[in-house]
């Protein structure tokens, strides 16, 4: 059975994947959000995630632990690890204390801002493609617009999930702040998009356009350098 | 975590202790649970990190890879390893010293 899924968060991946499991279906592969599945006992299996060092690859010492612990590598995407144990050979966790959780979500964060710049300049690529004339460059625009949003997301999720792991382990209740300030991202991205479809239909004074797309550009750019600062502890 | 003059986290001051002697990963598991009577047991990724780690702190090192006979590979605690650990050890004896403190308070 193949199913179809774009996740962006592994928590509830993870929770996803232990449910098919459950109901007596083993994922065995996946590819660009493919996910295929193969029968099982009734969970047989626990899934877990981890976020690896290297692309599509894992290190001999890592793959040598793991088989000692009887834990199989079932799927490496990117720098995503699908691993699996029998249930039957007990608890499946794979980060068991504050600090290793904190660095696993750290890491996880990292990609997410790297991928978001990444997609940040395709995006521009496509807008200047569009502005030249290429109508194709729209529709890939606001597709990579939709991925921004998503790896944004992602980005604010884990925030979250770092501050309540922070909080419990310095007792300190963390300020939650910031969400809303790198919003001008998206918000940015929005007005650019907009005024070159409004540009598209009806005509608009140079002037104008120039200055609602520096704006949204300017707006971009104090998000993204928010977004890229780590947040002093 | 990151720095070295911090506390050692809980995992990484039993693994050193469980590789005083040349031990491989399910065998530091499994005596970090017995020696902290099942309250401790480590993860795989908590406990791959910390070896990363303190192999790159030079803080223990593979002790044996014997590829061939599908032998376990083995860790073990380095001098750098065993002083960052006294250095633990000496600010938990003067946790534990100043903690008794708090029985001459109670008796006044």
């Amino acid at each position: 059975m193949i199913k179809f899924r774009l996740y962006f968060d592994k928590d509830p991946e993870t929770v996803w994947l232990n449910e098919m499991s459950a109901d007596g279906w083993a994922l065995t592969g996946f590819f660009a959000g493919f996910y295929r599945f193969e029968k099982c006992e009734k969970g047989e299996y626990i899934y877990q995630i981890d976020f690896g060092d290297k692309l599509y690859a894992v290190s001999n010492e890592y793959r040598e632990l793991m088989n000692e612990l009887g834990i199989e590598i079932v799927v490496l995407w990117g720098y995503w690890i699908i691993l699996r144990k029998k249930a039957a050979d007990g608890p499946f966790e794979l980060y068991t204390d504050v600090d290793s959780q904190i660095e696993h979500y750290r890491k996880i964060r990292r990609m997410f801002k790297v991928v978001t710049i990444l997609e940040l300049i395709c995006f521009w690529v496509e807008m200047f493609a569009g502005f030249a004339g290429n109508d194709f460059a729209w529709g890939f625009g606001i597709l990579i617009l939709v991925f921004i949003l998503a790896t944004v997301n992602a980005v604010f999720r884990i925030n979250d999930v770092l501050a309540d792991l922070e909080e419990k382990k310095s007792g300190i209740v963390s300020e939650r702040k910031g969400r809303n300030v790198p919003a001008l991202i998206p918000v940015g991205l929005l007005i650019s998009c907009i005024m070159f479809l409004v540009e598209e239909s009806v005509s608009v004074m140079p002037w104008v356009s120039w200055i609602v797309h520096i704006l949204a550009i300017g707006m971009m750019a104090v998000g993204l350098v928010m977004l890229v600062q780590e947040r002093k502890r | 975590m990151s720095e070295k003059d911090t506390p050692l986290t809980e995992a990484f001051f039993y693994i050193l202790l469980a590789l005083r002697r040349p031990n491989h990963g399910y065998g530091v598991i499994q005596e970090v649970e017995q020696l902290t009577g099942g309250r401790v047991v480590l993860g795989p990724g908590t406990l791959y990190g910390a070896l990363q780690t303190m192999q790159k702190r030079d803080w223990i090192r593979i002790y044996s890879q014997d590829t061939e006979s599908r032998k376990k590979k083995e860790y073990i605690i380095t001098d750098l390893g065993r002083q960052a650990f006294e250095t633990e050890r000496a600010r938990l004896r003067e946790l534990l010293g100043n903690a008794a403190l708090m029985e001459d308070e109670s008796h006044d």
